[in-house]
């Protein structure tokens, strides 16, 4: 049941209508219940299988806030620390079993083989849980923050229940941390209008950017990464190029809808993009590209790193950065080609580094005509075109793929007769047409949002504008792709 | 604020349907309009017709006298009605329909998968009401389709039934080659699994139009042949002996085949993959046919001789 489909429609409906009736919506107890159960619905009817060790696993962590808030009032110190290791510890075990345990002892087998020595052991057929790296986060989190006080534990195992399997974000997040969401569950919510439409509009938007552009591009880019040796280089250049606007399409567009749906429920959730194709250097675009997860892995692992390396100055630094961003990449999945497109990540680092230039925030400025500045528009161009090579890497089978595929480009013909046909070209228009809607309105949350196009609350005009949208879906959309590339994640 | 919350999305989604089957009424009343090459040459008497194994394989600028309107993915039932088509635009001159069907594209036209064309709007349009049915009523994308990606409809072939279409790939030892004969493989029940009565089990409709197709020929005075291109050793992985039997029951002995499933074309790189030749396999196929003529056999000899 993914997000844009006809059976999540009827499926929401349904939950949105009970959620709002009167006897409901004046008990935010029985509003917690109703959202848990459909949330238990949701990730059953994705991964039914899959549904006791969710409840095992926050059944688990509840006990341990409980436990560790118990610790902390008797002032025990050390064992509350020893318990929120043992929640990390466990988190992080939960995604090493299900992510990563066939990939770290084929990795070791090789590299015993690679010196010589016999290593042959069968792996394990581990099924993964579908969105463990999501609800993983958050059960860390929740541990952590209660060790540093910044929240207190949920009132009830419902709350927090309701918290991880929150149904618009446990597939693909965004992350929301507890100190933002567990107070929303701690109220009840009655209807807000003007956050409903807002909502809605916020859905169809994700659809646009998910349907009409991520898919149609996707056509383009999974032919390149999977037939790249019959491609020839211009192609895979053109290919390489439209990638970020891709997956920054299909995920801000899953986001969006995420974040639209959790709106309608009256919950505000984490916003996870802002406008990352306006990014003039690799540091700013880590600002702006998922920022629910950067922003949890900067909190959880980049400072304590920098804590720890400060005695080595710009050398510790960068080493925090650089384990920062490899992990961020690992994150996405068991595959050395994530490591290695963390690694090039944190290279891009090392001119700013360099220069000075690393954590500065300027701000965006507009120049003539509306227009960005000439030299911010050479920046953005640079720094796409880096995070476009990234891309290579990033959808690269294995690590040999990544020199096949950047070989086949240097080595390969050029031939660009296929800007001449038009199932190709469309999705050039279509990329242009993403980076100008993240320019005018770098300002909103989303490009369609009432008051960055047309300040207006007539409900007409409101309606014109989501039937143009709708529309230009089913004129343009494609319609055969469905999945959602960080689904895989 | 909820009802008129209510009532707001009520609204959007009568104007969202009404607009969108406005589009699409508008569409499918304009499909015939579209429609290019209904009108064949007065010189042209021998219309192709079938699936992608035709239509990337009968080089019609090579053969003469003959129109290749073959179309990927295209069951029996387009055939069918394209034909109907033709003879409605009063091209009397038509006196030989080559059906290309033969037993690698016949087995993937099991009626669960029954195949719509890109260009739906324009076969929804020549299709009489009951084949509409009867395609449409299992084939749920179609309802999908129906209200999206109608401008993109556009930019598929506007031809009635196709053309010959020029391949240049080579893929016949591609690792997923075999996926979806595979595939076949085990829906049959293994490589001796294609019997006669397999596959009146599940290709109904295909077998429908095939008499109708027939039926069709005899009361317009058409000659039927039913043609089956070359591929690459496919009778090492499947046994057709059902296939035959079943050909030769359905058309009558004296039905003409010509069956070019065991022509050798000269190496791996005249096929495009194992069910379809490329642009190289079609010029020698098609020269092969100028030179030799369509080499015909009786259906029951077809069937005794495989």
């Amino acid at each position: 049941m993914v997000v844009n489909s006809l059976s999540f429609l009827w499926f929401f409906i349904v939950v949105f209508l009970v959620y709002y009736l009167p006897v409901i919506s004046q008990r935010k107890n029985l509003q917690n219940i109703w959202i848990l159960i459909t949330s238990y619905f949701f990730y059953g009817f994705v991964d039914w299988k899959m549904l006791p060790l969710l409840f095992c696993i926050t059944f688990v962590f509840y006990l341990l806030g409980a436990w560790l808030k118990a610790s902390m009032n008797r002032n025990e110190s050390k064992k509350a620390s020893r318990i929120t290791t043992l929640g990390v510890v466990l988190g992080v075990g939960l995604l090493l079993y299900f992510k990563y345990l066939n990939f770290f002892a084929d990795s070791f087998a090789s590299l015993l083989q690679a010196i010589g020595l016999r290593a042959s052991w069968s792996t394990l057929n581990i099924v993964l849980p579908i969105g463990v790296s999501f609800f993983t986060f958050k059960l860390i989190s929740y541990v952590i923050e209660i060790h540093r006080e910044k929240i207190q534990p949920a009132d009830n195992f419902i709350e927090f229940a309701t918290y991880i399997a929150f149904f618009p974000t446990i597939l693909s997040g965004p992350i929301d941390r507890p100190n933002t969401f567990l107070p929303q569950l701690r109220k009840n919510h009655n209807f807000d209008y003007n956050l409903a439409v807002d909502g809605c509009q916020q859905i169809l938007w994700g659809i646009f950017t998910k349907m009409v552009i991520a898919d149609t591009i996707a056509l383009i880019t999974t032919e390149a990464w999977t037939n790249y040796a019959d491609k020839d280089a211009s192609y895979l250049i053109y290919a390489a190029l439209l990638s970020p606007v891709q997956v920054y399409a299909d995920f801000d567009g899953y986001s969006n809808m995420a974040i639209g749906v959790g709106k309608l429920l009256g919950f505000s959730v984490t916003k996870n993009f802002n406008h990352p194709l306006l990014a003039r250097n690799v540091s700013e675009y880590w600002r702006r590209w998922h920022m629910s997860l950067t922003s949890w892995i900067t909190d959880y692992v980049f400072m304590p790193l920098n804590i720890a390396f400060r005695n080595l100055a710009t050398l510790g630094l960068f080493l925090a950065i650089a384990i920062n961003l490899v992990v961020i990449g690992l994150w996405h999945g068991a595959n050395w080609t994530y490591a290695v497109f963390g690694l090039y990540h944190s290279l891009l680092f090392i001119p700013l580094l360099c220069f000075g230039s690393f954590g500065r925030n300027k701000k965006l400025k507009e120049g003539k005509l509306g227009l960005p500045l000439m030299k911010d528009l050479a920046m953005m161009i640079l720094t796409y075109v880096f995070v476009a090579f990234g891309q290579i890497i990033f959808f690269a089978k294995d690590v040999p793929s990544i020199s096949s595929f950047i070989s086949t480009v240097a080595n390969g013909s050029w031939n660009c007769s296929f800007l001449f046909d038009i199932s190709t070209i469309v999705p050039l228009p279509m990329a242009i047409f993403l980076f100008c809607m993240d320019w005018i309105s770098r300002k909103k949350e989303f490009a369609i949002q009432r008051s960055s196009l047309i300040y207006t609350n007539k409900t007409i005009n409101i309606l014109i504008l989501d039937l143009f949208i709708a529309l230009a879906i089913s004129f343009f959309g494609y319609n055969g792709q469905g999945s959602f590339i960080y689904f895989n994640f | 604020m909820l009802k008129k919350f209510i009532l707001l999305f009520l609204t959007f989604c009568f104007l969202y349907i009404s607009m969108m089957a406005a589009a699409k009424a508008f569409w499918v009343t304009t499909a015939p309009s579209r429609l290019e090459r209904n009108v064949i040459d007065s010189d042209v008497h021998t219309v192709v017709l079938g699936a992608s194994s035709g239509e990337h394989a009968w080089n019609d600028s090579i053969i003469p006298h003959s129109i290749n309107l073959c179309n990927s993915g295209v069951s029996l039932g387009v055939s069918y009605n394209s034909l109907k088509w033709i003879e409605g635009y009063n091209n009397v001159q038509i006196d030989t329909v080559i059906v290309c069907s033969g037993f690698a594209s016949f087995i993937y036209f099991e009626d669960k998968k029954l195949p719509i064309p890109r260009s739906s709007e324009e076969i929804f349009s020549i299709l009489d009401y009951p084949d509409f049915l009867r395609f449409y009523s299992k084939k749920a994308s179609f309802w999908e389709n129906s209200l999206t990606s109608l401008p993109m409809w556009w930019f598929a072939s506007r031809k009635l039934g196709g053309a010959y279409h020029y391949i240049d790939r080579e893929k016949v030892n591609h690792p997923r080659s075999y996926d979806i004969i595979n595939a076949i493989i085990e829906s049959y029940g293994g490589k001796y699994g294609i019997t006669e009565q397999k596959l009146y089990d599940k290709c109904t409709y295909q077998i429908s139009y095939l008499r109708k197709i027939k039926e069709y020929c005899e009361d317009h005075n058409m000659t039927l042949v039913l043609l089956s291109t070359p591929v690459y050793k496919y009778h090492e992985l499947l046994d057709d002996t059902g296939y035959r039997q079943l050909m030769c029951k359905e058309l009558g002995d004296s039905a003409l085949i010509a069956d070019y499933s065991r022509f050798h074309l000269p190496d791996l790189t005249y096929y495009g993959d194992l069910e379809h030749t490329n642009y190289k396999g079609a010029r020698y196929f098609s020269n092969h046919i100028v030179n030799n003529g369509l080499e015909l056999q009786y259906a029951i000899d077809f069937a005794a001789n495989p």
